[in-house]
C-alpha cells in the first residue's frame, strides 16, 4: 500500500518532469532526451533495494519515460512523409536507448 | 450536435482554471499506479510492459485525433480546453501508463545474457507495434469523427 502510494506520487513527479523537459527542448529532442536519461538511471537503479528504490524506479522513472508519445511522435512524421527524419529518431532512440541502459548496468 | 459538443464545454469550463502541468501530474499518478498494478500482477513482466506500451500508444493517436477535432469543429471554451484535456490524457495518463526506461534495460539485460533474439524481437516489435497502434488509433478517430467536422466546415 505504501508503495501503491509512493508510485502516485512519483508517477506524478515523473510525468511532470517529462512535460517540462517536453516544454524546454525541441519537440523529438524532449522525449528523446527525456527517454535516454530514465534508461540510464533505472540501468544505475537496478540493483538498489527497498521500496523508495521501487517507487523511484516505477514511479519517477517509469512515468518520466515514455513509450506513447515516441509512437505518436514516429506515427505523426510518417503521415507527413517526413520518412527520413522518422527513421532517425526511431533509430536513435533505439540504439541510444539500448546503450543508456546497458551503460547504466554495467556502472551500478 | 455530438454529445461531446453539448458537454465538454462545461467540464472544460472546470478544468480551464487548473495548470496543465497538475494535469500532468495526476494523469501520471494514475497511469503509473494502473502500470504498477499490471506488471505486479503479470506472470510474464516484459509480455505485460510491451502490451501497456502498445495499448498506451493505441490511445494516444486516438486521443490526438479527437483533440484534432475538437479543435476543428469547436469553438471557444472547447478550443481553450484543448491543451488541459491533453495535458491529462495524453502526456499524462498516456505517458504514465507507458514506460521506455523498462522495455529498455529489459533489452539491455537479454543482449548481456545473450538472449539476442528475444532482445531483438522486443525492441522491434514494440517499435513496429506501437506505431502501428498510434497509427490506427489516430486514422480510427479521425474517420469516426471526419463527417461531423465536414458538416461544420
Amino acid at each position: 500500500m505504501t508503495l501503491i502510494a509512493l508510485v502516485l506520487l512519483l508517477g506524478a513527479a515523473g510525468a511532470i518532469a517529462r512535460a517540462t523537459v517536453a516544454r524546454t527542448l525541441p519537440p523529438l529532442a524532449g522525449t528523446l532526451a527525456i527517454n535516454l536519461a530514465a534508461a540510464f538511471l533505472l540501468g544505475l537503479s537496478t540493483p538498489w533495494t527497498g521500496i523508495a528504490a521501487d517507487g523511484f524506479r516505477i514511479g519517477l522513472l517509469g512515468a518520466a519515460s515514455t513509450w506513447s508519445t515516441l509512437a505518436n511522435e514516429l506515427a505523426l512524421l510518417v503521415r507527413e512523409r517526413r520518412y527520413l527524419r522518422a527513421a532517425g529518431y526511431l533509430v536513435a532512440s533505439l540504439v541510444f536507448g539500448v546503450a543508456a541502459a546497458w551503460l547504466g548496468l554495467r556502472l551500478s | 450536435m455530438t454529445s461531446g459538443q453539448l458537454h465538454s464545454p462545461s467540464v472544460a469550463a472546470r478544468l480551464i482554471r487548473v495548470h496543465p502541468l497538475m494535469l500532468v501530474g495526476l494523469g501520471g499518478a494514475v497511469g503509473s499506479v494502473v502500470r504498477h498494478i499490471v506488471l505486479a500482477g503479470s506472470v510474464k513482466p516484459s509480455i505485460a510492459v510491451f502490451l501497456l506500451n502498445v495499448v498506451g500508444s493505441l490511445a494516444l493517436g486516438s486521443i490526438t485525433a479527437w483533440l484534432q477535432h475538437a479543435r476543428s469543429s469547436l469553438h471557444g471554451d472547447a478550443g481553450e480546453a484543448k491543451p488541459h484535456w491533453a495535458a491529462l490524457l495524453g502526456l499524462g495518463l498516456c505517458g504514465g501508463l507507458t514506460t521506455f526506461s523498462t522495455h529498455m534495460v529489459d533489452v539491455a539485460q537479454r543482449l548481456d545474457s545473450s538472449e539476442t533474439e528475444t532482445a531483438l524481437l522486443s525492441l522491434f516489435g514494440t517499435a513496429a507495434a506501437a506505431i502501428a497502434a498510434a497509427a490506427v488509433g489516430y486514422e480510427l478517430t479521425r474517420r469516426a469523427t471526419q463527417p461531423a467536422t465536414g458538416d461544420t466546415r
